[in-house]
Parts: C-alpha cells; sequence; structure tokens
C-alpha cells in the first residue's frame, strides 16, 4: 500500500512538472552550456522525490550576522532552520518548485560540501556588471574535468540593501547560470535568464518564477548537454606581455591570391614561323610567354 | 672547590635541557613565526583556492567560466543613446590578476579611428576602478582602454583561465566597433553591455559580432545593426552624426545611386566606392 502511495506521489509530482515543463516549446533559449558538467549533488532530496540535493551556502564575507534581506532572499519557504519560517519570494523555492534535476537546500556547514557559495565581493570592478557566476569547466580543448565544482556566486557591495525581490530574482539567474543555463540576449522573455533591461543593478529584476523554458534547458543540459547550444570559447594566453595563441588552429585561414597575367611578346619578321602579322606588313609580333604577377592576398 | 666541580656539570645539563626545550617546541617557539610566516590557506571560492585544487589534483591548469549579470538591452536605440560609440583600432591587449577584487581582467588598448556619438559616463556608486595595467601605459592621444572579465594568468604556478561564455576575442590590428560607457578622464571605456557591444569592422565596412551567435537568442546589437542600418557602418554613422547636406550633390541622387548599388558614399568629395563582392563575388560566398 504504502509503495502504491509513493508510485502515485511520484507519478503526480512528474505529471505536474511535465506539464510545466512543456508548455511552452523549447526552441534552444535559454541556451545550456556544453562543457559545464552536472553537479553529482548529495543523494535523493527523499523517497520520494528523486531529485539530487545540491547544498548552497552564503560566506562568511556577509559577516558574522547574514543580512535579513539576503538570507530570505535565499531560502524563504523552503525546509530548514531560519527558511520555513521566512516569508517572500527566494531564489532556491523558485528553482524546487520547479522540476529539474536538482533540489536546492541551504547548508552553512562550512565541510567541503557546498555546491553553490553566495559570496560578497568588497571590490567590485564596473566591468562585472550587477553580478557574476564564476563554474570551473571542462577544458574546451582536451575536455580534462575540473579539479572542483564548487560554484561561486559574487554579488557587488551594497547588494544586501536590495529588495529581497531583487535579490531572489538575481539570485535565481546566477543559479541558473550554475546549473549551466547561460544568459539570454534578446529572445525568450520569460526566462530567468534574460537579463531585464535596467541600468539599475538594484532593480528592474522583477520575475518571481522559473519559466518552462529555463527547466527544459536546465534538464537538457543535465541530461544531454553534448547537444546545448553554448560552449565556452578558448581565450588566448597572455603571459609576460608577449602574445602567444596556444590553439592556432582556430585561425586557420582561406587565402584568395590574385595575380595579373601578363602576354609577352617580341617582334619579329613575317617570314618567321609563329609571327603574327596583319596583312601587308613585313613586321609582326611573337608570343612569347605569360607571366603572372602576384597582386593581392586575402585571408579570411 | 668541589662545590665548583658539581656545578658546572649541572650547568651544562640545565644549557642542554633547555635547548632542547626550545628545540622541542618547534613551531610553538613564537619567534619561529617572525623567521617562517605562517601560510594561510586561501579563502575557498577564491582564484587561489581554485588554483590550489587543481594543484593538489595534480592538474597544471583550471578553467573557469565566468558569467556576469551585465545591463540588459532592449534594442540598438537603446544602446546608441545610452553609450558612447567608437571605432577604432585594437592595439594590443594585457590580462592582469588583481588579487584584491579577485578577479582577472583583459585590457584592450585601441586608437580611435572615429568616435561616432559622445554620451555621458554613468559611474558605477559601490564600485571601485580597476588599475589598468602598466604595460599599456601611459596613452597617446586617441588612444583608450576597454576592460573585459576574463584571460588566462599563472597563480602559484597554475594556469587560471577564465572565459566569457560564446566570446570569441578580439584580435589586434582589426578595427572594431565599440558601445562603450567611457570615462573621459581616465580614456576608459567599459562594456556594459557585455562583449555584445564590440562588433568587428569589416574590409567592406561591415559589423561582425565577437560573439557566438545562439539558435533562438537573436542578439539584439548586431540583428539592429543588420536590420536599422544594413549592418553597414557608413548608414550607421550617417544615422548617428548626419553630414550637412553635400554641396556636390545637393538633391543627393549621386548618393542614393552609390547605395542602390551597393556602394559605400563618401558625402565629403562625392565618392562612391562599390562593394567589392560585386567584382569578386565568391569572397561574400
Amino acid at each position: 500500500m504504502k509503495i502504491i502511495i509513493r508510485v502515485l506521489i511520484f507519478c503526480f509530482v512528474f505529471l505536474c512538472f511535465s506539464s510545466i515543463a512543456y508548455s511552452q516549446t523549447y526552441n534552444g533559449c535559454p541556451s545550456c552550456l556544453v562543457n559545464l558538467p552536472v553537479m553529482a549533488g548529495h543523494g535523493a532530496a527523499s523517497s520520494t522525490d528523486q531529485r539530487r540535493v545540491i547544498n548552497v551556502r552564503i560566506d562568511e564575507t556577509w559577516g558574522t550576522n547574514t543580512p535579513a534581506s539576503l538570507w530570505n532572499a535565499t531560502c524563504a519557504g523552503q525546509p530548514g532552520a531560519g527558511c520555513s519560517n521566512a516569508t517572500g519570494p527566494s531564489a532556491i523555492n523558485m528553482w524546487n518548485s520547479v522540476g529539474t534535476y536538482y533540489f536546492f537546500q541551504l547548508n552553512q556547514v562550512n565541510n567541503g560540501s557546498t555546491d553553490i557559495q553566495i559570496t560578497r565581493d568588497a571590490t567590485w570592478s564596473p566591468d562585472k556588471g550587477c553580478a557574476e557566476t564564476e563554474s570551473p569547466i571542462e577544458d574546451p580543448i582536451s575536455g580534462t574535468s575540473p579539479s572542483t565544482s564548487l560554484r561561486i556566486i559574487h554579488l557587488p557591495p551594497g547588494s544586501e540593501n536590495w529588495s529581497q525581490q531583487q535579490l531572489a530574482c538575481v539570485l535565481a539567474h546566477e543559479i541558473g547560470h550554475g546549473i549551466g543555463l547561460v544568459d539570454v540576449f534578446g529572445g525568450c522573455d520569460s526566462s530567468i535568464m534574460n537579463q531585464g533591461k535596467s541600468k539599475d543593478c538594484s532593480q528592474g529584476c522583477d520575475k518571481t518564477e522559473i519559466s518552462s523554458l529555463d527547466v527544459q534547458a536546465a534538464n537538457k543540459q543535465a541530461g544531454d548537454r553534448a547537444h546545448c547550444g553554448s560552449q565556452a570559447a578558448v581565450s588566448r594566453q597572455n603571459f609576460g606581455g608577449g602574445l602567444s595563441d596556444p590553439y592556432p588552429y582556430r585561425y586557420n585561414p582561406t587565402c584568395y591570391y590574385y595575380y595579373d597575367a601578363v602576354d609577352y611578346y617580341h617582334y619579329c619578321e613575317c617570314a618567321e614561323s609563329g609571327c603574327q602579322c596583319s596583312s601587308g606588313s613585313y613586321r609582326g609580333v611573337m608570343y612569347v610567354g605569360t607571366v603572372y604577377y602576384l597582386t593581392d592576398v586575402i585571408c579570411l | 672547590m668541589k662545590a665548583r666541580s658539581t656545578f658546572i656539570p649541572i650547568a651544562i645539563i640545565l644549557v642542554a635541557v633547555a635547548v632542547l626545550g626550545v628545540l622541542g617546541l618547534g613551531g610553538h617557539w613564537p619567534f619561529n613565526a617572525r623567521r617562517r610566516p605562517q601560510e594561510t590557506s586561501p579563502r575557498t571560492g577564491s582564484l587561489r583556492w581554485y588554483a590550489a585544487q587543481a594543484k593538489q589534483q595534480g592538474q597544471t591548469h583550471i578553467t573557469l567560466l565566468i558569467q556576469p549579470h551585465f545591463t540588459g538591452v532592449s534594442d540598438l536605440n537603446s544602446v546608441t543613446t545610452d553609450y558612447s560609440a567608437f571605432v577604432g583600432e585594437l592595439l594590443t591587449t594585457s590580462t592582469r590578476w588583481d588579487e584584491s577584487s579577485d578577479s582577472i581582467s583583459t585590457w584592450y588598448k585601441f586608437r580611435t579611428n572615429e568616435r561616432l556619438t559622445q554620451r555621458t559616463y554613468s559611474a558605477c556608486s559601490y564600485c571601485t576602478p580597476p588599475s589598468p595595467p602598466s604595460d599599456l601605459l601611459p596613452l597617446q592621444t586617441g588612444e583608450f582602454l576597454v576592460s573585459l572579465p576574463g584571460g588566462s594568468v599563472a597563480i602559484d604556478d597554475i594556469v587560471v583561465q577564465s572565459v566569457l561564455p560564446d566570446f570569441t576575442e578580439m584580435i589586434p590590428g582589426q578595427n572594431y566597433l565599440l558601445f562603450l560607457n567611457f570615462d573621459e578622464s581616465n580614456k576608459v571605456g567599459y562594456l556594459s553591455v557585455g562583449p555584445s557591444g564590440a562588433l568587428l569592422v569589416t574590409s567592406q565596412g561591415t559589423f561582425a559580432p565577437v560573439i557566438s551567435a545562439r539558435e533562438g537568442d537573436p542578439d539584439v546589437i548586431s540583428s539592429g545593426l543588420v536590420t536599422q542600418y544594413n549592418n553597414s557602418l557608413s548608414q550607421l554613422r550617417a544615422a548617428l552624426n548626419p553630414p550637412p547636406p553635400s554641396t556636390c550633390d545637393p538633391d543627393g541622387s549621386q548618393q542614393q545611386y552609390c547605395t542602390t548599388h551597393s556602394g559605400i558614399w563618401y558625402a565629403e568629395d562625392c565618392y562612391c566606392e562599390y562593394d567589392p563582392c560585386i567584382k569578386k563575388p565568391w569572397l561574400c560566398d
């Protein structure tokens, strides 16, 4: 009887997630990453929920007392101390409400089991935008797996003063990066990976749920990432002021060579064999040969 | 005399015990800390920590994908309105690791070919402007710098390579159209909209993005340039900074003829340069 109930619960949950996940047709937006390894996680969420547990930790850079807005925006409404009684939108709640391979939980124990760490950068460069996620990936050339799978979500100083909605939305976007989704340039407006239009980092992120497109992209990455549409490009290496390209094959060009063909003649007596003469003249010209001069090379 | 003869061995033993005691204290001897500074382990998640993880696994490098949350773009018009537009030749690049912000940035040094628009710099209130690498300084007249996250550096003998998704790099010697949040005082520009705000300018005066195209997700800037300006620098230039009416072509008929025949119109000297693709179409397949 117990087994039947579990199967029924599983089917119900599966059908719910399926209906959500496929309510919009996935056309590749948002794109997912080929070379980001899938997080192994820490076992199943429960006996009836086979999603793998992913530990999220707010690290020590936020001080001894984590700002309430950040804490609530991370885990409000989810099981666990300090989360279940918190209200309002949260990034973990948004992701756990949909059917991906992952079940996120806030786990503040720093024992090496953290999968996604939320950190506050005291120094923030203007070229980093409003937030940033850093993920170790397979080497784009050799395919070597990275030595760790820890993802870091970087937030700028002052982000603790953003509204809970803003933080929850930004964190949900960054968690999306952590599970292999990439930013949306101009397509799929409903995606959490659509960056919004605001120039002000403290506002403009107004999404409160994960779209079915995001779910399909996340599941494609976790289940079939070889067919994802995005691959981290190889950047060139710069050391000591010199420039060396470790992967020059990328620039193997196709070249087009342009020649001017110049025919050469010399004067001759019309009586000579091969001498081309106009009628009535006794001198003409004889073809000697053609010389090709390289005039242009264009490599693409 | 006897007392003295027993005192010496006892003194030697005491000294020896003291010396052995000191040696036995080992790392606890307070002065050792001064001679051999205690090595602190890097903060978890820092670039130095990632390098240490790679070293522990016997690897020589680690590749990190960085995905900054850049300013969103609604359409090309908002970009041309908000950001200064430059066309510049990339002279050289330099990558540096800033330990204080724990980030790797690549700096690009450009020479201005032309400045299409000038917009007000929007400073970030919570940011610390990064210091440009000294090997790119000083800047000559007309030169400016652009900073983007990413690049490769060596940290504790491990190559830490930081990459942006879909970014295909910029090549020295090439010309680029750049939409920058430009700080006039330091001659530093930021691609606030990300790498999609940089486009290669081809020898035909057309644009090619430095990010890979994605299925179902058109890049607003490059697709806007195609739809609004026929992907043409001359048309963009004319729209952003319309020239005064030409004296040699007052009714614009020559220009009209030129552009309808795929030419590039130079209003200053009333000269039309035709697209080489017409002459050598196999180049444009």
